[in-house]
């Protein structure tokens, strides 16, 4: 369907824990815990700090669909998909870790 | 520090009900919306409706009122359909609607709570629970705390 769309999206491969999304957030929904590991390339006279995501959730309970973190994101780790089938019985269960939020848009009914 | 406050759509109406009257008469009897936009710097609450015609044709009109102590002629016996709409913004926004048939809270529970979709009005649930953006991002000694869009520099649980 057009102009339509359902849950977000994230790619963590893309995500480099900047926290923009977590900032922009109108409704404080998205939360990421993240943390530094030095990589030593070859070549490199110092050794690099990557950063690492360990936890990267959006409580569809908060969520008003602004899309504000998809826009603000500036590696496109957050995408719009058409999933719209993810209610769930109890709150707590509409919290969704990176797993989930990397699955949307995955499958075609 | 005064925010500039841009002008709405629509005419200021003096008289509020007279005005609304004037549209539903004119054909526009159709309540869209009604709703107030707080303007604390002003110390002014902007009450805002938008009506339709049976064209599907819709039309602003908006009127200003004081803040301290906001009070709003009810156009329930224009527009019956305004009678949730000013229960509403009664308990949001703390107007008195005069003449409301019906002056009782809609949504809130039935205990002394602050006007919540007032500017000055911090969200409880805000206060007892941390903005995940405080976060530094990784890699990053921050110059400064980042703090959170519009949130008041000193917090007030009771507003």
């Amino acid at each position: 369907m057009q102009n339509t769309h359902g849950a977000i999206a994230l790619d963590a491969s893309a995500c480099t824990s900047c926290m923009l999304c977590v900032r922009e957030c109108p409704d404080w929904c998205i939360e990421i815990d993240s943390h530094t590991v030095e990589v030593t390339e070859p070549g490199a006279r110092r050794p690099r700090s990557v950063a690492v995501l360990d936890r990267f959730t959006i409580d569809w309970g908060l969520c008003m669909y602004c899309g504000i973190c998809v826009e603000v994101c500036p590696f496109d780790a957050l995408r719009w998909t058409g999933d719209t089938d993810y209610s769930a019985a109890e709150v707590d269960d509409l919290r969704h870790g990176v797993e989930r939020l990397e699955q949307f848009g995955t499958t075609s009914d | 520090m005064t925010a500039p406050n841009p002008a709405p759509p629509g005419a200021q109406l003096g008289d509020w009900v007279a005005g609304v009257t004037e549209l539903v008469d004119a054909g526009f009897d159709y309540l869209d919306l009604l709703t107030v936009v707080d303007w604390p710097d002003a110390g002014e609450f902007e009450v805002v409706i938008h009506l339709v015609n049976g064209d599907a044709q819709g039309v602003f009109a908006h009127t200003r009122i004081d803040r301290e102590a906001p009070v709003l002629d009810s156009l329930v016996g224009i527009l019956p359909a305004a009678n949730w709409h000013e229960r509403e913004l009664a308990e949001m926004f703390g107007v008195t609607m005069t003449g409301h048939p019906e002056p009782t809270r809609l949504l809130l529970a039935d205990s002394p709570v602050a006007h919540p979709l007032r500017k000055d009005v911090p969200l409880p649930r805000r206060q007892d629970r941390p903005w995940p953006g405080a976060k530094p991002e990784p890699g990053r000694r921050s110059r400064r705390t980042p703090r959170p869009h519009g949130a008041p520099d000193q917090p007030d649980r009771d507003g």
